[in-house]
């Protein structure tokens, strides 16, 4: 026995070498917050704080669920079951299983939902929010209580949506999460306009809000384009009427491209809409709510706006009081990294505040909390202390360059544009992935990387500083209408990619001696095992040129921070990580809205209604690459930029 | 006790209990020896019981499991002072299922006039040298949702004065049942008996005298077995259990259970024990560990031999 104990002891020991050998040690990207989130401009009351509004609860359901104790015996409301065959399907031994575990099959689905609703005399916004997959057993509905108790304070109805009985190891199902929630608004609807019911002339139908998260992200962004059809898309003999009027879409963390009508995304048009994920998500591992953003459009000239949040730190769970910090069930801790997680109160402060200005601003119309959108530094002492970069895009916006259209790089996506560039040693369009490499976004971006130093033994010696220009005819910019109210768009993420010094400008006054030896290279310098990550931080100019050559410049970190990639590491093992992931981090481009009344007052000789060129001038950083995309102007973002910036 | 694990209990006593209450004295004789001995530690640790496991020894136990078994493995075992064994094994995959070698042997020392022996004669010194041999080729593919398996094998004892060969089939079935259980069967040794002349072994001496040679038997043993899996919290929950029936003579009982715990992707760490009906030689119970890391496993068994001593097995495992 002395040998299996001796063994069993080098086992341990072995084990536990073996085990820290792998474990990759914590990393993160220094945080910036204390600086970036040291203002609040907005003076608005904080929306991740409770209103005024006492809270009421109440559930309504079929009344029969044999599960749901609360569904069955407490429903204030009873609902008639739905039949969602034509959008759920499954294995016929597996629906077999399903209907003994839940007592009803896809053809019965019950209307279940527990409701936070403000005590008063209404109409109220009626928001719905639908929890993502998970054990349907570990039910996933109460876990956005926090918010219902919030959003009801403040004059919501917020419904959360039963959907646990489609959870499990279903695939191909949003669309019939989505139509659920659109039968749910039927009910409401019903509800609103029955003499007798709790709910009678309490709802605001006027203005309604979905919510969903992880593939009830994705449902959401299906319900807001099912709303408006007639027919299932899947199948034209399933008619639509719904017709809501559905105007904000929070999704969060969502999947995307798991249900594809007609074998596209779907389409999603004319509806505010936000989506949030963060960096550190164990379970969609990648921004796939960039791509829902890329793709949403305004056509119908109202003011429509949309946001794309990535929060560093932030997990999958943690906005779900049940989900918790495992992301892929219990045992993932077991290959998730949790020790760079926000903690859970941080993380759903983050989603009071968002969700909460989100709503106000969409339902109840409250502008005053539109500046978040566009510069999340104008509300740092509502935010949790982490770092963000956001997207964002208003009605208004006019594409000038998003490198979609052709591959041709000197035009840009409207007749009229002309684009250009100086010194730079990458300048390239191509499309951008997601982070697990194999996923686009569907967009293309433009890669600028620039040296400022010339080759050569002196070190100090910089050239002109590279440029990149986007030129505008004199046609395009009277159409476009650029005043002082005007703004103008980029969206940029810097990489980590540093291209070499620049060839020396050629000597045109010597003579070419053609028996002389080509330049021959100096030796090559033997390269650092590992050269130093550059932290210096990115920075660069931004021109705006008038008709007459009057030039405006403001530095592009006034509007915003332009950070070097953010750090991920989701999983505990190094080689796991590595393998997984081509890239230790996610591009994510933060947008930057710049007035031009801003660049006016700083060059007061520079006439805003006579813009001809945006140009990037990489004078702020000797070397470096970004990844810049939609570049456009727009008229109508002022209530986004009122404050200014911090 | 939670549901799982109730189930767990319920479904290894289901089968262990027949077999328990029918355990008789083995008869026999029985030959090569390496066909009652044990053959890879993780399955050694659960009792000897490997019908319905998914390691690639399992070709030692059950063809049909070679549809699911994958890797390669190697492992040693010292019954005594005077008697050690190894066995290697390989599946890959192949057509809907998977293939596989193996290979057992045993070197022991055993009297000149005494053949052939038992699990326990083997442990002793003896002035003479033996040793006994198996390879085996299997294959295991799915038909009809059914696994199934056949194995050929070549067997040899090698003793002074005493070269017995033979070949032997395998064939087994199995088949996952009511979630995560796998049931399965597997008939083994399927061949001819030998006959060993009466002037090399003291045994015929028991025997009338007009016999000038004595049957020894390959020991068919026909085996059902179950095992599952399941996690219970941290951990991760192995039971198997079996009963086996050696030719019509005699029948018994194995079984075992086997309790993970992994602290990060990849690194797992086992502690098992088991229980069996004795052969000659053997005590009723084993135990061992294992530890995991990614593809290569490190196992470790124990297992009570008569006399109060201890076979110890150890072994390498990549999946």
């Amino acid at each position: 026995m002395a040998f299996s104990s001796l063994l069993t002891r080098r086992m341990l020991a072995a084990s536990i070498v073996a085990g820290a050998a792998c474990t990759q040690p914590l990393k993160l990207t220094k945080d910036d917050s204390p600086v970036v989130l040291s203002h609040q401009l907005i003076s608005a009351s904080n929306p991740g704080e409770k209103g005024t509004f006492a809270v009421k609860t109440l559930y309504y359901g079929s009344g029969t669920d044999k599960r749901r104790a609360i569904f069955k015996d407490s429903v204030t409301i009873k609902t008639k079951t739905v039949d969602a065959s034509p959008f759920v399907s499954m294995e016929p031994p597996v629906a077999k299983a399903r209907e003994k575990d839940w007592g009803f099959g896809v053809s019965k689905f019950p209307i279940n939902g527990r409701v936070w609703y403000p005590v008063g005399d209404g109409p109220f916004p009626l928001v719905l929010i639908v929890h993502g997959n998970h054990d349907p057993l570990d039910y996933s509905d109460p876990g956005y209580g926090y918010l219902g108790e919030l959003l009801a304070s403040r004059g919501f109805i917020l419904v959360s949506v039963d959907e646990n009985f489609i959870n499990g190891g279903l695939r191909g199902e949003s669309d019939g999460r989505a139509w659920l929630l659109l039968k749910h608004l039927e009910d409401w609807k019903r509800w609103n306009d029955s003499t007798g019911n709790p709910f009678y002339h309490k709802v605001d139908m006027n203005n309604i809000g979905i919510m969903g998260h992880s593939r009830g992200g994705e449902a959401v962004g299906i319900a807001a384009s099912f709303n408006r059809l007639s027919h299932y898309p899947d199948d034209a003999n399933v008619k639509f009427n719904f017709n809501f009027n559905i105007k904000a879409v929070f999704a969060i963390a969502p999947v995307d491209g798991q249900y594809k009508p007609a074998g596209v995304f779907t389409p999603i048009e004319n509806v505010n809409y936000m989506v949030i994920h963060g960096s550190h998500d164990g379970d969609v591992s990648s921004f796939n709510g960039l791509r829902t953003f890329q793709r949403i459009k305004f056509t119908d000239g109202k003011p429509w706006f949309k946001a794309a949040w990535y929060v560093y730190r932030a997990n999958h769970g943690q906005w779900n009081t049940v989900w918790g910090n495992k992301d892929n069930g219990p045992r993932s801790g077991r290959y998730l990294d949790l020790r760079g997680l926000i903690t859970p109160d941080e993380q759903r402060q983050f989603s009071r505040v968002m969700i909460g200005a989100f709503l106000e601003a969409t339902l109840h119309g409250k502008s005053e909390y539109l500046p978040i959108f566009r510069d999340h530094r104008v509300a740092g002492a509502w935010l949790p202390k982490t770092m963000y970069i956001t997207r964002f895009q208003e009605a208004g916006y006019k594409p000038l360059a998003t490198f979609d259209e052709d591959v041709d790089v000197t035009t840009g996506s409207v007749p009229g544009v002309t684009i250009s560039a100086d010194s730079l040693s990458t300048w390239k369009e191509n499309p951008l992935v997601l982070r697990n490499g194999n996923d686009p976004l569907n967009t293309n971006a433009v890669t600028l990387g620039w040296n400022s130093h010339i080759r050569g033994d002196d070190t100090t010696k910089l050239g002109r500083p590279a440029s990149y220009t986007v030129t505008l005819s004199d046609s395009l910019a009277g159409a476009l209408s650029v005043g002082h109210e005007s703004s103008s768009y980029l969206s940029l993420a810097p990489t980590d990619a540093k291209p070499g010094p620049r060839a020396p400008a050629r000597d045109t006054t010597k003579k070419a001696d053609s028996t002389k030896k080509a330049d021959t290279k100096p030796p090559a310098k033997k390269p650092d095992a590992k050269p130093a990550k550059d932290t210096t931080p990115v920075d660069l100019t931004v021109e705006l040129v008038d008709a007459a050559g009057h030039t405006a410049r403001l530095p592009l970190s006034r509007f915003g921070v332009p950070r070097r990639p953010l750090e991920i590491h989701i999983l505990r093992r190094r080689d796991e990580e590595q393998q997984r992931y081509p890239t230790q981090f996610e591009v994510v481009l933060q947008t930057y809205v710049m007035p031009v009344d801003e660049f006016a007052r700083a060059a007061p000789s520079f006439d805003p209604t006579h813009l001809r060129s945006i140009r990037l001038v990489f004078d702020r950083l000797v070397a470096g690459t970004v990844i810049v995309d939609d570049i456009g102007v727009s008229s109508t973002a002022r209530p986004f930029v009122a404050l200014g910036e911090p | 006790m939670n549901a799982p694990l109730r189930a767990l209990f319920r479904a290894s006593a289901l089968t262990l209990l027949p077999g328990l209450l029918a355990a008789q004295a083995a008869g026999g004789p029985y030959a090569p020896i390496v066909l009652l001995l044990p053959s890879g530690p993780r399955t050694l640790a659960l009792g000897n019981t490997g019908v319905a496991g998914r390691d690639d020894d399992v070709i030692f136990f059950n063809p049909a499991q070679l549809v699911i078994a994958r890797g390669f493995s190697g492992s040693i075992e010292r019954y005594s002072a005077t008697s050690a064994g190894g066995a290697l094994s390989a599946v890959t995959r192949f057509n809907t299922g998977g293939i596989a070698i193996g290979m057992r042997m045993a070197d022991y020392e055993t009297p000149t006039t005494t053949y052939p022996l038992t699990r326990g004669s083997m442990l002793d010194p003896a002035p003479g040298n033996g040793t006994s041999l198996e390879a085996t080729v299997g294959v295991g593919q799915v038909i009809k949702g059914v696994r199934v398996g056949l194995a050929g094998k070549y067997v040899e004892d090698n003793v002074p004065a005493i070269r017995v060969s033979r070949g032997a089939v395998d064939v087994g079935v199995s088949k996952d049942f009511f979630g995560p259980y796998t049931f399965a069967l597997a008939v083994q040794n399927i061949g001819a008996s030998t006959d060993v002349p009466c002037a090399n072994t003291r045994t015929c001496n028991t025997l009338p005298p007009a016999n000038s040679t004595m049957p020894v038997y390959l020991p068919l043993r026909t085996t059902l077995g179950v095992q599952t899996q399941r996690p219970v919290k941290q951990i991760d929950l192995m039971a198997t259990a079996a009963v086996f029936m050696l030719r019509a003579d005699w029948v018994g009982a194995s079984g075992g259970v086997e309790a993970g715990y992994s602290w990060l992707d990849g690194y797992n760490v086992a502690l098992r024990a088991g229980a069996r009906s004795t052969l000659s030689g053997e005590a009723a119970f084993t135990a061992g560990a294992g530890f995991t890391m990614d593809r290569l496993s490190i196992d470790y068994a124990a297992e009570a031999l008569t006399g109060s001593r201890w076979g110890q097995r150890i072994g390498l495992r990549v999946r």
